[in-house]
């Protein structure tokens, strides 16, 4: 999928179930997966990722703090993670 | 017993305290804790200093003197586009990688607010400092209701009897009183730089009219308890930078009733619901590391890597929010403390 259609689909949810950002453009980003170093420390070995990963943040400027909302998303739509700021 | 290592910056101690507060510090710091070695990292010789530490002193506890005017934090790029723009971090002088997201050292802060002066300044020391082997037999906390499910998961692995309240309807018009209360607490609360409280948030279903309730102040933590600890997932809970004690949680815990924190210093994350990732799996780390009995900054480092270990094993990666929940989250206060549970 390309960016504007893995954006339609993560704006389909943030519509859906997290109305208050949905006036908000988010900031998109490929995610870098290469740990090799984290891993060499933690002496483990992991298989490489090989899809490509998104992340999608809406930031939400409201009083008394701003809130944060992040969609991970892959290459092929599936959401992999929602967080939002504490 | 691991090597003690002091951090600190002569020349501002002394601009802050005074001529020769340095050597009242020490006084203090030699009297609670025994044998240590005192570094003092002069500005600009942060990188010497950590390489220093690397090859001579990777296996000690280092303890940092000072709020940022004393000692500064790092300072590194958020990894998420959040607004934040720099992250205030301790990491720097335990990581090797330049993301500073795998800390490998043991490290605290033991932080002034910009009201101390010498005296009160050791008083707190001195106070952190005296209790290294804690009992405990209750726990408490206080979560947002959009959070509810997410922190139980948490709270319930905590040992000890006691509650989490929920806010709302919990607010800081209620009563939060404690009588001879020595446990562990934790905080799933929203926090920001500029504000003194936390706050909690109603779930999206629900019929109560507040939307973000104050649910903790400075002021909140009375008389009551003592030789207590607390995790916060607030974010922001441990920007402490250019604070007065009354401004800050931290500071106003660590002077009256508690040993040590853990607290993020800028924008923190976290799941809905269960599964616990981000700052609950780290806050779960954590208490579960104290309940072996390992000492306090033991029990950080180590929930540290656990949480890299278990995202890799997991994911295969880190994500954004997962190296910026590594760069941080901050321990401050006693190093050294261990817990038993009744």
């Amino acid at each position: 999928m390309n960016k504007k259609e893995l954006k339609n689909i993560v704006d389909k949810i943030v519509k859906e179930k997290y109305e208050e950002y949905s006036e908000i453009k988010p900031s998109v980003k490929e995610i870098k997966t290469d740990t090799e170093i984290v891993q060499k420390k933690l002496k483990m070995k992991v298989k490489p990722v090989e899809e490509k990963l998104y992340s999608f943040v809406y930031l939400l400027e409201k009083k008394p703090f701003k809130k944060v909302l992040k969609i991970t998303v892959n290459e092929n739509g599936n959401i992999k993670k929602i967080v939002e700021s504490r | 017993m691991k090597q003690i290592v002091i951090l600190h910056n002569k020349k501002r101690i002394e601009k802050f305290f005074g001529k020769n507060s340095l050597i009242s510090i020490q006084d203090t710091l030699v009297s609670s804790l025994g044998e240590l070695l005192f570094v003092d990292v002069e500005d600009g010789n942060e990188k010497k200093a950590k390489k220093y530490i690397f090859e001579e002193l990777k296996d000690s506890i280092l303890v940092i003197i000072g709020n940022d005017d004393l000692f500064p934090f790092y300072r590194i790029k958020s990894p998420i586009d959040d607004g934040d723009g720099i992250i205030l971090t301790d990491n720097f002088f335990v990581c090797e990688d330049k993301e500073l997201i795998f800390p490998e050292i043991e490290i605290t802060r033991i932080p002034n607010s910009t009201d101390d002066n010498l005296k009160s300044f050791i008083s707190k020391v001195e106070k952190i400092l005296s209790i290294k082997n804690v009992k405990i037999f209750e726990k408490n906390g206080i979560t947002a209701q959009i959070w509810e499910k997410a922190s139980f998961e948490v709270f319930n692995k905590i040992k000890g009897q006691g509650e989490i309240l929920i806010s709302p309807p919990f607010d800081v018009s209620k009563k939060y009183d404690f009588e001879n209360f020595t446990g562990s607490f934790y905080f799933n609360l929203h926090g920001s730089d500029g504000l003194p409280g936390w706050y909690g948030q109603r779930a999206r279903n629900s019929d109560y009219k507040e939307e973000y309730p104050l649910a903790l102040l400075p002021k909140s933590f009375k008389k009551g308890i003592k030789d207590s600890f607390f995790f916060s997932e607030a974010c922001f809970g441990g920007y402490i930078y250019k604070k007065k004690e009354n401004d800050s949680i931290v500071l106003t815990a660590l002077k009256n009733s508690f040993l040590f924190c853990v607290a993020s210093t800028a924008t923190a994350y976290g799941p809905l619901y269960p599964p616990s990732s981000e700052s609950d799996l780290l806050a779960k780390l954590f208490f579960e590391n104290m309940q072996k009995g390992y000492r306090s900054s033991l029990s950080f480092l180590n929930a540290k890597k656990e949480f890299a270990r278990f995202n890799l094993e997991k994911n295969r990666y880190l994500d954004e929010d997962d190296k910026k929940t590594l760069i941080e989250f901050t321990l401050y206060g006693n190093p050294l403390v261990e817990v038993s549970y009744e």
